[in-house]
């Protein structure tokens, strides 16, 4: 089980990204790999790249939104696990 | 609110050319006297990548920056552009030659360069679509694109092509055979054709003679990228069928010099010598290579006229310069003729347009 108050940063070093027509676009240059967000993956990928913690980013989820805290913080976890299975975040 | 994805884009469904293609291209980057040389050939990125790659550059260059950022909005671009049109579309070079390169910071591109039946009707429709004309209009008078095209927000643009561009040795295929021979582009883009590595290898082939035979080492590396994908014969095969033969002939042997260890063709010995030392064009040697190039890529007869037209033409004063005028340039041209092309035309105040290579 992850810490919700946990720093989290995406990576720079490997990361170039830019935001396009309400989207991310990101090249990850280590994996050569291409990602692209929705319009709420691109909120939390914005919070992410000025670091935060998964419960910040459920809280703006919750505001931005009006979900409900417990799915915001699913949805984070989710989007969160994703991002680090592809080693893109540091503590 | 749809659960935040970040996803991954499909893989392009290329193999990126072997590594040991690009440490060959390195160690012939490293010849470069200069950075301008380096420059003059287009491997700006190339080298900056590289350097990150062995862990010497500190940061990257922007050439390299801007063409991760182009690579990453061409996608987009591109499904603007199918979203404004119903024509079939083949995607020229770009996009198609960077996917086969070691990384996308390594091979930039400024443009989207689509090869479509009807020219007028596709520029319409993006007009249509909000897209603008950009540049100037008498640069693109009567050539082999209409006038590029941008889209607000885009760091690239749109050229809409009748044909690809040519050597005048002979007429270029025509979209039918190429659409025929077309294959899904590896930009992640439903609708988008490209052409085989065979083709696309050939068709680089000839459009880099069509700006200047053996000019830049970039055209050719682009070219070999395309050819570790494709079969050499196939590839020769399509080059006679387009009567680009001696051309093609021409350009794989300077690739497997430069790369590789073939003994140097005759260009390389006389008018393309800047090649293999990674540096800009001498002034004799932009002569040379007016006047002889021919034979690298026409039949003797053919090749032995347009020798004769070519010097004659350079010998005349230029439309409207006296014979005055053109003496001077001449002997300033001859006590020149070891300075590189651009100081020489810096020298006597010719100026290009900015975007003169790139049509």
């Amino acid at each position: 089980m992850s810490d919700p108050t946990r720093a989290i940063r995406l990576r720079e070093d490997r990361l170039q990204w830019l935001e396009a027509e309400g989207e991310i676009l990101a090249l990850d240059e280590e994996a050569l790999v291409y990602l692209g967000t929705n319009p709420s993956g691109r909120l939390l990928w914005k919070e992410l790249a000025a670091g935060t913690t998964e419960e910040r980013l459920a809280a703006r989820l919750v505001e931005e939104y009006g979900i409900d805290p417990e799915a915001a913080a699913r949805d984070v976890r989710s989007f969160v696990a994703g991002l680090e299975e592809r080693r893109l975040l540091v503590a | 609110m749809p659960q935040p994805v970040a996803t991954a884009f499909p893989e392009p469904s290329v193999e990126r050319a072997d590594a040991a293609l690009w440490e060959r291209v390195g160690r012939l980057v490293d010849r470069a006297q200069s950075a301008a040389g380096v420059r003059a050939h287009r491997l700006v990125a190339f080298a900056a990548w590289r350097a990150r790659a062995l862990g010497e550059g500190v940061g990257v260059a922007g050439e390299a920056r801007d063409a991760e950022i182009v690579a990453l909005m061409a996608p987009l671009l591109l499904g603007h552009v199918r979203a404004a049109c119903d024509a079939e579309l083949v995607l020229l070079k770009g996009p198609e030659v960077s996917a086969r390169y070691p990384h996308a910071a390594a091979r930039p591109y400024g443009d989207l360069d689509l090869l479509v039946r009807d020219a007028a009707a596709v520029q319409r429709s993006l007009l249509d679509a909000g897209f603008v004309v950009v540049g100037d209009e008498r640069t693109y008078r009567d050539i082999h694109h209409l006038r590029p095209v941008h889209l607000e927000g885009f760091p690239l643009v749109v050229e809409v092509h009748a044909e690809p561009k040519w050597p005048a040795v002979s007429a270029p295929p025509g979209f039918d055979e190429l659409l025929a021979a077309s294959v899904e582009s590896v930009v992640p883009v439903a609708g988008i054709r490209a052409l085989p590595a065979a083709h696309h290898a050939v068709l680089i082939a000839a459009h880099g003679w069509a700006h200047r035979p053996l000019g830049r080492l970039a055209s050719l590396v682009d070219v070999a990228a395309m050819l570790e994908e494709a079969d050499r014969d196939e590839a020769a095969a399509i080059a006679d069928g387009w009567g680009l033969g001696r051309v093609w002939r021409t350009t794989v042997r300077a690739i497997d010099t430069l790369l590789g260890d073939a003994s140097r063709p005759v260009a390389l010995r006389l008018w393309a010598r800047h090649l293999e030392q990674v540096r800009e064009q001498t002034v004799l040697e932009n002569h040379l290579s007016r006047w002889l190039s021919g034979w690298s890529a026409l039949p003797p007869h053919r090749a032995a006229a347009s020798t004769l037209v070519r010097i004659a033409s350079d010998l005349r004063p230029a439309p409207g310069e006296g014979w005055r005028r053109k003496l001077a340039r001449s002997r300033r041209a001859v006590a020149n003729a070891s300075t590189s092309t651009s100081e020489h035309e810096a020298a006597i105040g010719l100026k290009h347009p900015p975007d003169e290579e790139e049509r």
